[in-house]
Parts: C-alpha cells; structure tokens; sequence
C-alpha cells in the first residue's frame, strides 16, 4: 500500500494529495509543490478524494462542492486511514480550528497562508509521523490485521467492538514487553486527556481480557498502564530473565 | 500525560497552569532555557520564545534529543518567518498568543496522537539493572520487587545516575507535588529502596546539594571492579 521508504527529511518523492476546488488557489500551489520536487496529485471534489490512491499526506479544502472536507477527513480515520491530513481553508474561528484537529487533523491553516509556512509544517507533520507503521501485529498466538481492523486469535476471528478493537490495536503495536500508559490509551482511544474515562478503560480492559483469555495476557503495571504479554509469558517474567 | 512549560511570565503561566490541569494534565513549570534542559522528560514542551537567558528557538534541538515527546511553541511573535523558523528548528506546532484554551487543548492532542514518546532505554548500575520501557528491575537477573514509587523515585535517579539529584525535583517528579509536608513520605520510600538494592548500589547522600545513585564496589569479586561505574545500555 504505502511504502516504508519515505525519507524524513526532504520533499523529493513525498506523494502529496490535494483537494482542493478553486483553481486560483489549486494551479499555483501545485506548481509551487512540484517545483520543491513533492508529487501531487490534484482532485477537486469529496469523491474523488475518497478514491485516490495512498498518499503521504493530504492538504484538505473544507469548502468541497460535493461535501464537507470535514466529513472526507472523519471518513478517512474511520476508515482506519492513518494519513496525515492538514486542513486548508477560509474558515479562520477557533471553534473550527477545534472541529478540524479533533476530527482527525494533524494541522489546520488559514487562508491566506505563505507558502514557506505551508511548506514547514508539511514538513513537521511528516516528522512526527514517521515511517509507516507494519499493518500486522503478533504477540503470541493473537495478529492484529491494522489493515483490515481485526484481530484472530489462532487464526479465528475474534469479536471486538469497536473500542475494544482499538484498544486492542494500541496495545499491540507497542513494543513487546514495553508498558502502554494510562494517559496514552486513553488518548489514543479515546481521544482525551481527562482522567474520566478511566473507568471506562478499565471495563474495557476487563472485557478484553475475557475475550483474549488462553491466548494474550493483558498484565497491569500498577500506577503506570498495561502491556500485551502472550500467555504463559507471566511466569517467565516473574523467573530469571 | 506530563507537559513541560517553559515560560518567564509567570501570570500567563499560572493561567496556562489552571488551564492545563484542568484537562487532565501535569504541568511542570520552568522559567528559563537552563531549567528546561534540566527538567524531567514530558509528553509535550510548551516553549515560549522570549526567555531571560535563551531564544526559545535554541532550545526545540536540546529538548528533542532529551526525549520530550513534542514541541509546540507557544509565542506573541506574529510573523510568518518566526512560525517557519520554529517549525523548521523542531517544533511540532506553533500557536500564536492569545489563544483560547479549547485550541490549545486541541493542537496538543493532536500533535500527541503522532508524537511517539522515545524509548528511555536501559541503565546498568553496576548489577542492577534498571529498564526505563518495561518498569522491571533486575540485580543479577533476579527481578527486584519494587513498588511504583519506588520504581519511580530509582528511574528518577538512574536517568542520570553520576548526577546528584535535588530533593525538590524527586519529590516533584515522583509524587507531583513540592510541599515539605511529603518529605517523611520521600524518606520512608528512599530507605525501603535503599534496602532493595543495597548488595548492587546505593543512594548516596550529597550534602546540600541531593541524592546519587552509585554502585557498591564490589569486594567479594575483585576482579568486576574495573567494570566501569555505570553505563547506558540501548534497550
């Protein structure tokens, strides 16, 4: 799908998809975009945004003939899409600006913008992307598929609701052994820093552990978080390492 | 989820404070370029630019390969060429003062659903063994149980281990708070951890100045004591 080899600095290479349907504002951007040596693809409706083919990154009008940029952005994350989006557009209050970066946005810029900005947060939001992530994820006897948002456990699908599969997802792609905090699950599934939710992530965790019971342990880090271990795991790590 | 802020106006600050807490944040607050260098690791910096002792811009490279997570500057400086300078210096973000609390609570989670918070690694202390990532400790590669605070309060220490360590700034790291009222509690966690550890290192006692954390020579095996002192192991 997408390939690993992106290099973190520099454009030469880097596939930019533009949506965007006001041709004053399209034609010089995308010249200016070559000229840095990026390449572009230019679509100017919704639909046509939805059935590009992968990018790097997507520079997202909000003000689509068709539909909202808004909605193409929500779409794309619930599709489980992980591109990075920066939002372009003429809306300039705060409350859209929030609507923007809580729907999904990695950045958000307001017209008119110079290009040397445009150009320095595409940059800076590539960065902290980092390369791909692998779309598959093994701890043990469990895969999580992040491509296809499923998870088998020897093989058989398991039934997930929709944050439990998340959940699940964010714990596996973290490294073997390393502890998932709190805070972080709660922010990458729930999208929050507030420390309600908490109860919420203890019911879930809960009822993964059942579901995943024989196959993944879910180990509590007490105070810090959680992490994967595949079971039988526990009791090598109580042992001598 | 911890946030550095690295602010000299301290009326803006304990707004931005009040703000930051209320959403569920841990703000540790530092007024110059000096402290930020030497403050604990974050999940994000809140840098503003004009500082007493350094430009904020100087700082995005230090506190990036001191492992804060993400950088967002936070600044009254309006013009496009101070936003691209910053962002191409390291900065994640840039956000224009004033700005409302809902967009700062906003930006900063969306540049931390990228920031991937690097790996602190493993300290060799001597025998002991201390993984920053798992929170396990080992001696001998035997796991020595320790519980969070304990744990905590010998990472805090470990981190930099030839370095004394300021009790102000445990007490502050450890169990977020600097009343005097917690040193008992400081006191009773630093004996037990002591105790834990004590065949590998202990805690020495710098006189005012704080804590170092240090390997026992090891007598009964002459030949381990040309081992260095302590070591950074990558994880």
């Amino acid at each position: 799908m997408v390939s690993d080899e992106r290099g973190p600095d520099g454009p030469r290479g880097t596939r930019i998809l533009l949506v965007e349907d006001e041709p004053r504002l399209a034609r010089p951007l995308v010249a200016a975009l070559r000229r840095h040596g990026y390449d572009v693809t230019h679509v100017e409706d919704a639909a046509s945004a939805l059935r590009a083919a992968a990018c790097d990154l997507v520079l997202l009008d909000l003000g689509l003939p068709d539909r909202d940029g808004m909605r193409v952005c929500e779409e794309l994350r619930e599709r489980g899409d992980t591109t990075p989006i920066v939002m372009l557009t003429a809306r300039s209050e705060e409350a859209h600006r929030v609507a923007g970066l809580r729907g999904g946005a990695d950045d958000y810029l307001v017209k008119p913008f110079g290009f040397a900005e445009l150009e320095a947060r595409i940059q800076a939001v590539l960065r902290r992307s980092g390369p791909r992530r692998p779309q598959r994820y093994e701890v043990g006897e469990l895969v999580v598929d992040l491509a296809g948002q499923v998870a088998y456990a020897r093989g058989e699908p398991v039934s997930l609701s929709r944050k439990e599969y998340e959940l699940l997802a964010a714990l596996a792609t973290q490294p073997p052994g390393v502890v998932h905090r709190r805070e972080r699950l709660l922010l990458d599934v729930w999208h929050t820093t507030e420390q309600g939710s908490s109860r919420t992530l203890d019911v879930h965790i809960a009822a993964l552990r059942g579901k995943l019971a024989g196959v993944v342990g879910i180990e509590t880090v007490r105070g810090v978080g959680y992490r994967l271990v595949a079971d039988g795991d526990e009791t090598r790590r109580n042992g001598a390492e | 989820m911890k946030v550095l802020l690295v602010e000299d106006d301290d009326s803006f600050a304990r707004v931005l404070t009040a703000t930051l807490r209320r959403t569920g944040f841990v703000v540790h607050h530092v007024r110059t370029g000096q402290e930020a260098i030497a403050a604990p690791v974050c999940d994000v910096a809140l840098l503003d630019l004009n500082l007493p002792d350094t430009d904020g811009l100087a700082l995005c490279g230090p506190l990036r390969a001191a492992g804060h997570a993400a950088i967002i500057v936070v600044s009254a400086r309006t013009e496009e060429a101070h936003r691209v300078m910053a962002l191409r210096a390291g900065a994640d973000d840039y956000l224009v003062k004033p700005f409302g609390s809902e967009e700062l609570q906003a930006r900063v989670e969306a540049v931390l659903r990228r920031a991937r918070p690097r790996s602190l690694g493993v300290r060799m202390i001597g025998r002991l063994r201390v993984d920053l990532d798992r929170h396990e400790v080992t001696l001998d590669g035997a796991p020595v149980p320790l519980n969070r605070k304990e744990f905590q309060l010998l990472a805090a220490l470990a981190r930099e281990p030839d370095r004394p360590h300021e009790r102000d700034k445990l007490l502050q790291e450890v169990w977020d708070t600097d009343w005097a009222g917690m040193t008992r509690t400081f006191e009773v966690h630093l004996a037990r951890l002591r105790a834990k550890i004590a065949s590998a290192a202990v805690v020495e006692n710098v006189r005012g100045v704080g804590y170092r954390l240090r390997e026992v020579p090891d007598a009964a095996a002459p030949s381990k004591t040309e081992a260095s002192p302590s070591k950074t192991e990558a994880s």
